[in-house]
């Protein structure tokens, strides 16, 4: 009875791990390794095992290298940027006077909250080159106006931008949390000792907070590597395919040229890619917590 | 070693509230003070003033002779324990006490010195390179206590040390921290809400209430000596009864408007002198502290407690008189609370 | 599209409106059948896009095509009563009008990510851009170059802003401005300028045929069709709908709704249509209009072939380089449809557009 009961108590949960997890993995790693196409769907006779020849086609797609480039690009300017600035944002918060506190709070939370489609639009104005707010501020200082959509280079800068605006409130929240736990007295202390601000940043709160920071960076490089959203609404990929991402290029082969077989290799490309990810930050000693 | 010095004290949060009252004191070149007062009364706050992590309304403070009203907290030699230790939880035992030397950029040979000669001292050079919270409570508190030592103060802070701590620990470390007062020599104020800690510890008590000073003196004056009926209640367990004259019912005194008091352990079974004093009441309820028994006796709705050695006579529900002293009682103004005189 | 995952899921609907490249892939998954023209007077363009081996799959619904919106008094004011009917015309025709726009102002707005216009401009050529039966691309060849040269020059001479649509404002509201002069569009604008702009700038836009390399232009055939689904157990009512649909009372109720084109020309006799001098343009652009081969590979074509043109634009490759790197890229895309031919004509369809023998 008891050698069993504990197996039949995770059952249930493993279950749900098979259903929903386990299953359409191996169904999306199946299909990669097939020619699914329009032409399966008319007459199934034409589905064929192809093995890694999606693979291969990827390996020599430029567009898949450009997406890559562009994806790997986003996740590590926008990841550090992110951090950085809910880390910011957090301290600044916590030191204002409690009278102001939630208004700033609620300001900077409320992009996180926002439809990624709603502020993609409303960026698509700020960023508009005659009209745009940030063009005119440029221009009232007297720098260029930039054509930030029409430049390769300045598109993916601003993809970063918009996602890391929409995406810092939510670090900020956390941190503002994690540094409010964290005692007072650790600072008196350190103006006992002698440490200026500078020192009870870098040796007090940033050390504390780091393995919040570290599980933040966790999120952030999962959800940054599935960028979508901010691409689609204000580029669509463009210019010249610079912004496109791999989760756009796979909704693109997949949703829109019907080649769920190429779809599907860049999907398990994507998911090993994540994996490694998470693999190397488990593997970076980020935490004093797990000593 | 320096004495610490202060005059007309004032904290005022927000212009409202008066967190500290004219606060005067004086703690002597090494001396070891302990300051107590029930939560919230401006225990810490008194501490903090001291230390410079607050800034006082008004009075000044002197430490060593030196007015520091104006000196950040790292001028003021002092140095710190709090309650909760205040260990920085990402750093190893032997970075905690090396902190405040490596902040001050002192070399690393000798930090590493300092360090481990105040370990060996704290019986800490064991557990150096671990971190806080592989600690048991006694081992955290030395830490804290160790890593005040090595900032080498003239002024030596303690905010309820020990409150985290069990008992049987708690007395321990309390005997360490008196040994350790004695050898190191320096001025220390402790603070405490507990008054037995405060008498055992303290060279001199400080009782403070409401932000303000009732008593400052030794152990056994204020013991045996308090001021006011605040210091009376609040110091000595269990708690001094209080009777009205009319219970008391004694024509000897006729003072006018007082209330008196009277210590449980004063409480006998028989009567000694001739002008013993008494107050019968029904037996409430008898407790077994092993060697001595305590027992509860209500008069007239007015609840008495008593410590008495242990008599198999004793049965609850039925009536008791108990016998004290004249000089065991204490007489205090009804509304002022002052302590006044009784004639013996 | 939702109904190639109805088909997949066995439960299309009965009846469906589809556009021409959605109807040719419902065709290659043998999913919809041919029914006879419901009128005998369909736009022949329109007709055309649903014949599939000979026989038609769709009924046409609604029409579209694109021709230029353009501001009759700027254009007045550079010294021509009317927009160009040739290509090299209207270029001459931009460059006039260029001085005397403001700074930051166009002559034409043609966004890059939008490919309608390239395809018109390919369309007007003689030679197709996919080959034998739509089984290889066929970009690489003197004309389709031609047509993308005179795209590209209309970048690189700076008449057009080399932007994509989404770095718009508001589309309506700067061609009152005067920001741009010409724009390449479909009718539903129609709709847009009347609805977004007030009353009293009625007189600012104006509609005209396509411009062609040699005189008036073809342009393409977009729109609308009914199909029956083969799954259908109610194919005879369906008809009756599609036939009720088509009556001049609702194509025109269709028109006062959504402003979309009656299909059949009998509406377009009838008022409000008949009377409307900014329909006058599209109805006879709608005699004038042609298409390339509908393959489920078309769409995917067609913005490889917008990414090319944007390679030369902002890339700065050369024409040649771009049309060639293009035929490889369609090459590739279509070779899964070279296959299932190579097994089995049927399984691919082609409707008879404009390919190559
Ligand atoms: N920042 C503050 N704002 C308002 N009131 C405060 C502030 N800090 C302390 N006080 C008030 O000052 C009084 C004294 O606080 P303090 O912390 O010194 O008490 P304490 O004697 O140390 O109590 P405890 O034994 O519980 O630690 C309390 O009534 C507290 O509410
Ligand atoms: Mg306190």
């Amino acid at each position: 009875m008891k050698s069993i009961s504990g197996p039949l108590f995770v059952l249930p949960a493993l279950a749900l791990i098979a259903l929903f997890v386990l299953i359409p993995f191996l169904g999306v790693l199946g299909l990669s390794m097939t020619n699914f196409d329009i032409y399966v769907l008319a007459s199934s006779a034409n589905l064929h095992f192809i093995g890694g020849a999606n693979y291969v086609h990827l390996f020599h797609d430029q567009a898949a290298w450009q997406a890559l480039e562009t994806t790997l690009t986003v996740v590590l300017a926008g990841v550090p940027a992110t951090l950085a600035l809910s880390l910011i944002c957090a301290l600044m918060i916590e030191s204002i006077a409690p009278r102001w506190r939630g208004l700033f709070r609620t300001a900077f939370f409320l992009p996180v909250v926002c439809s990624t489609v709603a502020v993609a639009i409303s960026w698509r104005y700020l960023l508009n080159t005659h009209y745009g707010l940030i063009n005119h501020l440029l221009v009232a200082v007297d720098l260029p106006a930039l054509n930030w959509l029409g430049s390769p280079t300045l598109a993916v800068i601003a993809i970063t931008v918009v996602v890391v605006w929409k995406g810092f409130g939510y670090g900020m929240i956390i941190l503002a949390a994690a540094r409010r736990e964290i005692p007072e007295e650790l600072y008196d202390i350190a103006r006992i000792e002698g440490a200026g601000v500078r020192q009870q940043l870098l040796s007090i709160t940033v050390p504390i907070l780091a393995p919040t920071l570290g599980l933040l960076a966790l999120l952030d490089v999962a959800g940054y590597w599935q960028l979508f959203a901010e691409p689609y609404v204000l580029t669509q990929g463009g210019p010249m395919g610079s912004t496109m991402s791999l989760l756009l290029l796979m909704y693109d082969r997949g949703f829109r040229w019907w080649r769920w077989g190429v779809a599907s290799a860049l999907a398990m490309i994507l998911t090993v890619i994540m994996w490694l990810f998470v693999w190397l930050q488990r593997h970076t000693k980020t935490s004093w917590r797990e000593g | 070693m320096a004495s610490l010095e202060l005059s007309h004290v004032y904290k005022v949060i927000g212009g409202r509230q008066t967190v500290l009252h004219d606060i005067n004191l004086i703690a002597h070149h090494g001396e070891l003070i302990s300051v107590v007062g029930p939560s919230g009364c401006g225990k810490s706050t008194l501490l903090r003033s001291i230390a410079g992590l607050e800034e006082i309304t008004s009075g000044d403070i002197f430490i060593g002779g030196r007015r520091v009203n104006d000196l950040q907290p790292q001028q003021r030699r002092i140095a710190m324990v709090f309650q909760n230790h205040a260990l920085y939880p990402h750093m190893t035992v032997y970075q905690n006490l090396a902190f405040g030397l490596r902040a001050r950029r002192v070399a690393r040979s000798v930090v590493e010195t300092r360090v481990r000669r105040t370990a060996v001292r704290l019986g800490l050079e064991a557990l150096l390179g671990r971190y806080p919270r592989e600690l048991s409570g006694g081992q955290r508190q030395r830490t804290a206590l160790g890593r005040a030592m090595l900032r080498d103060p003239e002024v030596f802070l303690l905010d309820e040390p020990l409150s985290s701590l069990d008992v049987p620990l708690r007395s321990e470390m309390r005997r360490e921290l008196m040994a350790l007062h004695k050898s190191l020599g320096m001025t220390m104020v402790y603070v405490t809400h507990d008054q037995s800690e405060a008498l055992s510890l303290g060279e001199r008590v400080v009782v403070l209430s409401a932000g303000k000073v009732q008593q400052v003196d030794t152990p056994q004056e204020i013991y045996g000596n308090p001021l006011n009926r605040f210091v009376a209640a609040f110091v000595g367990w269990p708690p001094m009864n209080f009777l009205s004259s009319e219970i008391l019912g004694t024509s000897a005194m006729d003072l006018q408007n007082v209330e008196y008091g009277v210590r449980p352990e004063r409480l006998m079974l028989q009567q000694h002198a001739a002008d013993d004093l008494s107050v019968s009441g029904r037996i409430e309820c008898i407790e077994s502290l092993g060697g001595v028994w305590q027992i509860e006796i209500i008069h007239n709705g007015a609840r008495l407690i008593a410590r008495v050695p242990p008599d198999a006579a004793l049965r609850q529900d039925e009536e008791l008189r108990l016998w004290f002293g004249r000089a065991d009682l204490y007489a205090f103004h009804k509304t002022t609370g002052a302590r006044v005189k009784v004639q013996r | 599209m939702r109904l190639v995952s109805a088909v997949a899921a066995g439960d299309p609907p009965d009846i469906a409106q589809v556009g021409n490249t959605d109807l040719a892939t419902l065709v290659t998954l043998h999913a919809v059948i041919a029914q006879p023209p419901v009128a005998p007077d369909f736009f022949p363009g329109a007709l055309n896009v649903t014949r599939f081996h000979g026989k038609y799959y769709g009924t046409p619904w609604y029409v579209d095509t694109r021709l230029l919106f353009y501001r009759p008094d700027i254009l007045r004011r550079a010294g021509f009563a009317r927009p160009a009917r040739t290509w090299t015309d209207w270029l001459k025709q931009m460059q006039a009008v260029r001085r005397v726009l403001k700074r930051g102002q166009y002559p034409l707005l043609a966004p890059i990510n939008e490919y309608a216009f390239l395809e018109v401009l390919a369309l007007q050529q003689q030679t197709p851009v996919l080959r034998d039966d739509a089984r290889y691309g066929n970009f690489d060849n003197p004309e389709f170059r031609a047509a993308l040269t005179f795209y590209k020059n209309l970048f690189t001479q700076g008449l057009a802003p080399p932007i994509a649509d989404h770095q718009l404002i508001n589309l309506w509201w700067q061609m009152a401005r005067g920001d741009f002069v010409f724009y390449v569009s479909g009718p539903w604008n129609i709709g847009e300028f009347r609805r977004l702009l007030p009353p009293k700038d009625e007189g600012l836009w104006m509609t005209a045929p396509m411009p062609g390399p040699h005189g008036p232009g073809a342009s393409l055939i977009g729109g609308s069709d009914f199909v029956i689904f083969r799954t259908s157990t109610r194919k005879r009512l369906a008809t009756a709908f599609i036939r009720y649909m088509l009556e001049n009372r609702q194509q025109i109720y269709l028109y006062k709704l959504t402003g979309d084109l009656p299909a059949r020309r009998g509406p377009w006799a009838l008022p409000p249509l008949a009377g409307d001098v900014k329909l006058r343009a599209f109805r006879r652009q709608l005699e004038h209009v042609s298409s390339f081969e509908a393959i489920p590979e078309w769409d995917e074509i067609m913005d490889g072939m917008r990414r090319a043109a944007e390679q030369v634009i902002i890339g700065g490759q050369s024409v040649r380089a771009a049309t060639r790197n293009l035929d490889r890229k369609v090459n590739n895309w279509l070779a899964a449809r070279r296959q299932i031919m190579a097994k089995d004509k049927t399984q691919a369809p082609i409707r008879s557009g404009m390919s190559a023998p």
